[in-house]
């Protein structure tokens, strides 16, 4: 009885032609709400908080998932025809996306990323449904040092993404953590490379960043070379085959796996989710199809499952017990508030009937997804072929007012613009600006995980040390840290011809 | 690979400028205060400080026979076309501009003349349709960001 | 004949700019802006969205929301503080304004502002993780006493409620713990829940689902009077009756505009929340949101404001955690 119950709500939003169009009109709006970099979901559900307060709790919950789904996917977008990240979990999906759009596949590319989007999406909503108790209790078990050690594990990527040099890598990654740091000091309440300055008390924003470093610096690039004509986009094959698609399962459930596991910690989200799992394809995929940031599809796959993957994640502690995992989470939970319900522990337990609706718009939020996203990929892939000098000044002031919406604040277009020039410098001398957003995104993560595992120590560095040892999570954690140190091939080729010769 | 890299006039000029910024960066992060425990304020900017004049070290270290092989003067001269050829300044100046009289002209205005602006100078339309095109692409800007999204523009 | 036409159209502004400023009488003439000094999902924007709709209804125009976060909030103070004072520009704001100063953020505090409406105010629990032995206050005090400065306490960083609640306790019992700073009370939560601190004080509104839910055990309530679903939680006076002085504490939410709003646009606002706040739906808000209804304004909610102001300065000024001394600012001991 109980259980025809649970698919009778996951049903809901199926048979329900008001609640199947609000998902549908969300998920839709998502995808461009994502698209644009600076408009964030978050942005989109609180404004629907004023806006449906007044409705049901279902048809606004329809709505806000709708949204969130389609937005999480929309990211992608711009990052694979501009190689501007619509949103931080988009990052990733550049490296290998906007490749492919230069070589005139951005159709393939968007389908592909599509169909990761929706499979990893709709894995994610299973392990939701399913496992969501005991996933939320594993993810209670993480210490701050194992957040630290999966910041760690996510700075490693630097080796991959350096291009020419490692050196130049490093001070990218470096750089982007220094970034992260401008502002007060969330521990101390201290002014950090401030100046004493108010403005600068906040803080850079990394999507002001993020949209400067990728977005601005590309323009300025791509001005050199005006006189080229665009690449003419081969839109005939949409659609991935399945062949494809099945040789790549192991990678996609793999990855999907990593997207549930770092959504549903409270302390980390979609956009490290999505550098992780690159970085675990960039280990395991011995034979991509095309090289590790030309191109490769794996590139494209794995962040997209992973982000989309990270959707059901986050919920799973949301439901069970009321804690956010990232901002669009805690819009959701205020909403919910604001609709009568009390999020927290007893949430699933007074209202079970909750879970199975979420879930079924998320599955009904997916299927629209693939449909909206395999349609109009020809319209948005022909806009890469629009004459340049019409193209980039368009990108540019939707770039800054962009960077405008993140806080209501010109300063934040001044930032955007000033890294746009960094970005160029940077490119022209053979420095890559993806470890700058790796080192943006990861250095609070890792800051916060050190200081806080220091804390616990009470700063006695043997004690902190000893804690990466003692607990099987945590040992797990450092082992494969190790192993992934000792896997990157070509430092352990030079760590060992420089102990060779230090020998002889 | 090598072949392809070795002409980047500017290059050695912009990793000491990065190496004195890194420096600067570890003056900044040792003045701050309460430098007492391994979880001060201070720890982390430091750690980063150091690892970027490591790094920027190394980068000289490795290159260092590439950037010997041109002389400071060749190089400045080479980095102009390099680095800053004409249409990259235009465009800048153009944004500096855009940056200058956006607060007094206020979004729409400025935003426009921008975007009519740099339409012109890219090329990218004749100037009638430089002038339409402007006004229809922030028509949709206007009307997605202010009237739909609530974000108030300046 | 152009230049005729030229002032016809200078006319027609000239009239259009009369009219705006004529109609400053009947306030609001135009849609409003607040700005909520919190990031989106924060309990200051979760409170502000919640409310207003019901205030718009009132008003008749809409209050639209920007979320201005940073720098605890002092970025949207400045900002507000920048805008014209004709009351279209709100500010909704949490208690950090208070300590700008001391804590050396900004200038501005409320003192330039002008109290709108206090909307509610959340109690403060001390909570721990149920795994711990300690069944009331006094027993943590005690184990805190036998290990000073060992027990792992959740913090929300400088001028938080947590730092401040251990402020008093240090201040009334004596007693030190080993603070580790999380970036906001749904990460203490979730660290005390995994049972990688111990113990902590967080905002009502925050706990209250986990101790209901028999998760995280409440060990008293900073607050002088019980609160409805809790009777059977020890009040921190029944700790030692010196927490008095400092109660009614906790953290709050309001709306402000700035100091030299005119008089009656003033007016105009303080009844347009008040009864907004007075709908039965907005109660009912905020009684689930697990926070106490104030509804005050005016000088009533500047004396609330001036005496939780020296209450919380003068406690953090001796855990020494403050950058300029509250005296400085010629802020009274409480």
């Amino acid at each position: 009885m109980e259980n025809l119950s649970a698919i009778q709500y996951v049903m809901m939003s199926f048979v329900s032609l008001k609640l199947l169009s609000l998902v549908a009109a969300g998920t839709l709006c998502g995808i461009y709400i994502g698209a644009i970099p600076g408009l964030s979901v978050t942005m989109a559900v609180s404004i629907l908080i004023s806006f449906t307060f007044s409705w049901d709790l279902n048809p606004a919950l329809a709505l806000m998932i709708g949204i969130w789904t389609g937005g999480v996917y929309g990211g992608s977008r711009m990052s694979i025809l501009l190689n501007i990240p619509g949103a931080p979990a988009a990052v990733a999906t550049g490296f290998d996306g906007y490749p492919l759009a230069k070589l005139g596949e951005a159709g393939q590319a968007i389908g592909l990323s599509t169909t990761a989007s929706v499979i990893g999406g709709v894995i994610g909503v299973v392990a939701f449904a399913f496992a969501a108790p005991v996933i939320s209790e594993y993810s209670l078990m993480f210490a701050p040092r194992d957040y630290l050690l999966l910041a760690i594990m996510g700075i490693l990527l630097v080796g991959s993404l350096s291009g020419e040099s490692l050196a130049k890598g490093i001070f990218a990654g470096a750089l982007g953590v220094l970034l992260s740091m401008v502002g007060m000091d969330n521990f101390t309440g201290q002014g950090r490379f401030t100046f004493g300055n108010v403005g600068l008390m906040s803080g850079i924003h990394f999507v002001a960043i993020m949209i400067g470093i990728f977005g601005v610096s590309e323009v300025m690039v791509q001005l050199r070379d005006l006189h080229i004509e665009p690449i003419k986009q081969d839109v005939s094959r949409i659609i991935p085959s399945w062949r494809l698609l099945f040789k790549h399962l192991y990678l996609i459930i793999k990855c999907s796996l990593i997207g549930i596991g770092i959504g549903a910690l409270p302390g980390a989200g979609g956009d490290i989710a999505a550098l992780l799992a690159y970085g675990h394809a960039r280990r395991s995929v011995k034979h991509p199809t095309r090289p590790f940031g030309e191109g490769a599809y794996e590139g494209l796959i794995a962040p997209e499952t992973a982000n989309n993957a990270c959707i059901g994640g986050t919920s799973i502690p949301m439901l069970t017990l009321g804690i956010p995992g990232d901002a669009v989470t805690a819009v959701i939970i205020g909403a919910l508030y604001i609709h009568g319900l009390k999020p927290g522990p007893m949430l699933m337990i007074e209202t079970p009937h909750l879970l199975w609706f979420i879930v079924g718009c998320m599955l009904l939020a997916n299927v629209f997804l693939l449909i909206f996203g395999l349609t109009g990929i020809r319209a948005f892939a022909k806009m890469v072929e629009v004459r340049k000098g019409l193209l980039m000044p368009i990108i540019v002031i939707i770039s800054i007012v962009g960077a405008y919406a993140i806080n209501n604040s010109i300063y934040d277009i001044y930032w955007m613009l000033g890294f746009g020039i960094v970005g160029y410098f940077m490119k022209q001398y053979g420095f890559q600006v993806a470890p700058v957003i790796l080192g943006v995104i990861l250095g609070p993560l890792m800051e916060t995980g050190y200081r806080q595992a220091m804390m616990d120590q009470q700063n006695n560095l043997l004690g902190f040390l000893a804690q990466f040892f003692v607990n099987p999570l945590t040992l797990a954690l450092t082992l494969s840290i190790v192993f992934m140190i000792l896997g990157q091939t070509q430092l352990w080729a030079k760590l060992r011809g420089k102990f060779s010769r230090k020998i002889s | 690979m090598e072949e392809k890299i070795v002409l980047r006039p500017g290059e050695r000029i912009l990793v000491w400028l990065m190496l004195a910024f890194s420096i600067a960066v570890l003056v900044m992060a040792l003045l701050i205060p309460n430098l007492e425990h391994l979880s001060s304020s201070g720890v982390f900017p430091i750690f980063i400080a150091c690892t970027m004049i490591g790094s920027a070290l190394c980068i000289l270290w490795q290159n260092r026979r590439r950037y010997k092989a041109m002389a400071l003067r060749e190089e400045l001269r080479l980095s102009r076309s390099f680095t800053f050829p004409k249409v990259v300044i235009g465009y800048v100046v153009i944004l500096v501009l855009y940056i200058l009289l956006t607060e007094p002209l206020h979004f729409l205005l400025s935003s426009y003349l921008f975007l009519v602006g740099s339409f012109l100078f890219l090329k990218g339309a004749t100037p009638a349709r430089s002038f339409l095109i402007g006004a229809v692409m922030l028509a949709i800007i206007y009307g997605l960001f202010q009237t739909i999204f609530k974000v108030i523009l300046w | 004949m152009r230049k005729m036409k030229w002032l016809y159209g200078v006319v027609a502004l000239l009239t259009v700019c009369f009219l705006a400023s004529a109609q400053a009488e009947d306030f609001p003439a135009k849609d409003l802006t607040g700005y909520i000094q919190w990031g989106a999902g924060g309990a200051t924007d979760n409170v502000a969205r919640a409310v207003t709709p019901y205030v718009e209804k009132v008003l008749g125009k809409q209050v639209i929301l920007q979320n201005k976060p940073g720098a605890t909030g002092a970025v949207a103070v400045q900002w507000v503080h920048n805008q014209p004072s004709d009351g279209y520009t709100l500010l909704y704001g949490a208690e950090n304004p208070l300590l700008y100063r001391v804590l050396d953020i900004s200038q501005l505090e409320y003192k330039d502002f002008y109290p709108i409406a206090l909307i509610a105010r959340n109690v403060g629990v001390v909570i721990c993780n149920v795994d711990q032995p300690w069944k009331h206050v006094n027993e943590l005090f005690a184990d805190a006493k036998k290990n000073p400065g060992q027990i792992k306490m959740g913090s929300t960083g400088p001028g938080g409620l947590t730092n401040v609640a251990g402020a008093m306790f240090k201040a009334i019992n004596g007693v030190t713990f080993n603070p580790i700073v999380f970036p906001g009370e749904g990460p203490v939560i979730t660290a005390m829940l995994g049972g990688h601190v111990q113990w902590s004080t967080v905002g009502l509104a925050s706990a209250r689902e986990h101790i209901r839910a028999g998760r995280l055990r409440a060990l008293a309530l900073v607050s002088d009077t019980s609160v409805a679903g809790l009777e059977n939680v020890p009040l921190i006076t029944s700790a030692s009756a010196d927490y008095k002085k400092f109660l009614p504490w906790g953290p709050f939410y309001g709306v402000f505009v700035k100091k030299d709003t005119p008089d009656a646009v003033k007016k105009a606002l303080v009844d347009a929340y008040r009864k907004g706040l007075n709908d039965p739906k907005a109660q009912e808000f905020i009684k689930n949101f697990g926070s106490v209804f104030m509804g005050i304004s005016g000088a009533e909610a500047e004396k609330f404001l001036n005496r939780w102001q020296s209450v919380t300065t003068w406690l953090l000024d001796d855990a020494k955690e403050v950058k300029f001394s509250p005296a400085k600012f010629g802020i009274p001991k409480p």
